[in-house]
């Protein structure tokens, strides 16, 4: 993946209820409710600026192999992307 | 208008109730029972309800808005006409949604158009429950609950089904709240549950309990003016969650409704 992923969108509001997090968009249109680990993708894509380093970030917060959730990964960064939490 | 009008303080909506006949003030007395205020200089919106050409003129600020052969059948609208300017220009963040109170403990079900919000509330109300709204879950910014007992409407079978009698025509009535228990327009209250419907024929009524953070979710998802304030939504929304408790109530009849809210009320109050 990676030439056309988006970075993180700024001045997204965030709020946790009892491990789920709910980021609001600056549009004030939409919400999305993420578990623990999609997240943990949201955080950690916030502070590195590729896919591998986003991977092994994510990976060493849960104690798994990076290989174990590259899929998930991408899958939340796709889910991000759909509803407009990512940017060019 | 002048002496026979009859004012309302709806959700902040200044409204003018009028009509040359006693029978029709009556009938808007009843309904609007809880929101009768001192009348206002300059109301924001006037509806008045004349007999006409052999039948009934329904006008919404001096604009003709409906015409029947009977009065009655007009109340349904004035209800909708009033509800709908109310919530429209209202401070608060609102969700579509019915709320009853049992003791202490606010219970809402969230949920669209049809899902069942008026006839569990209309259910409820009947067993015993007090009465907060079948049309909005009003929420002030700090999360607590302001009533909003418009008159609850339901279809006519329905109304008959639990023992209840409105005004209206042969799709809808409007009943009059002024013989139940009400949440005084007043007051505030705190949310303690929601109740998300699920009606399936034939089914034992069961609560399952949900993730806490549900009840932002579906708050959010049936808000109706979220979009005036998202981060004040997301910020009262997520405050309600944390102490309210989400359910899902899958159930067969509205007769099942009560015995299930009471059921979620009882930690918290004496029978």
């Amino acid at each position: 993946m990676n030439g056309n992923t988006g970075r993180p969108i700024p001045n997204v509001a965030v709020t946790e209820v009892d491990d789920r997090f709910f980021l609001l968009h600056p549009d004030g249109a939409r919400v999305m409710v993420l578990n623990e680990s999609a997240y943990a993708v949201w955080e950690v894509w916030d502070r590195v600026t590729d896919f591998e380093s986003l991977v092994h970030g994510v990976a060493a917060l849960f104690g798994k192999a990076a290989e174990d959730i590259r899929p998930d990964v991408q899958a939340a960064l796709q889910d991000f992307s759909t509803h407009g939490f990512l940017q060019d | 208008m002048g002496a026979q009008a009859i004012a309302l303080d709806v959700l902040g909506l200044r409204v003018a109730l009028s009509s040359s006949t006693a029978d029709v003030r009556e009938a808007y007395t009843a309904l609007f029972e809880p929101f009768l205020a001192v009348p206002a200089a300059a109301p924001d919106v006037r509806l008045g309800l004349d007999p006409v050409d052999g039948g009934w003129q329904l006008w919404v600020d001096d604009a003709g808005r409906g015409f029947r052969t009977e009065w009655r059948e007009l109340l349904p609208i004035v209800v909708t006409e009033i509800n709908r300017r109310a919530v429209d220009q209202m401070a608060w963040f609102g969700a579509h949604a019915g709320v009853v109170a049992v003791g202490r403990a606010v219970v809402a079900f969230p949920g669209e158009s049809g899902v069942g919000k008026s006839t569990a509330v209309a259910a409820c109300v009947a067993a015993g429950a007090t009465y907060v709204s079948d049309e909005a879950l009003v929420l002030t910014p700090e999360g607590r609950v302001v009533p909003y007992p418009r008159p609850i409407c339901l279809s006519p079978g329905m109304a008959s089904r639990l023992g209840m009698t409105g005004i209206g025509d042969t799709e809808e009535v409007a009943l009059a709240v002024a013989d139940v228990p009400v949440l005084s327009t007043g007051e505030t209250a705190s949310l303690e549950h929601v109740v998300l419907l699920n009606r399936v024929a034939g089914a034992a009524a069961r609560l399952t309990e949900l993730p806490r953070a549900d009840t932002a979710i579906h708050l959010l998802r049936n808000s109706f003016n979220h979009y005036r304030d998202p981060a004040g939504a997301l910020r009262v929304t997520t405050a309600v969650a944390r102490r309210a408790r989400c359910w899902e109530l899958t159930y067969d009849g509205p007769e099942d409704v009560p015995a299930s809210v009471r059921g979620l009320a009882r930690p918290s109050m004496p029978e």
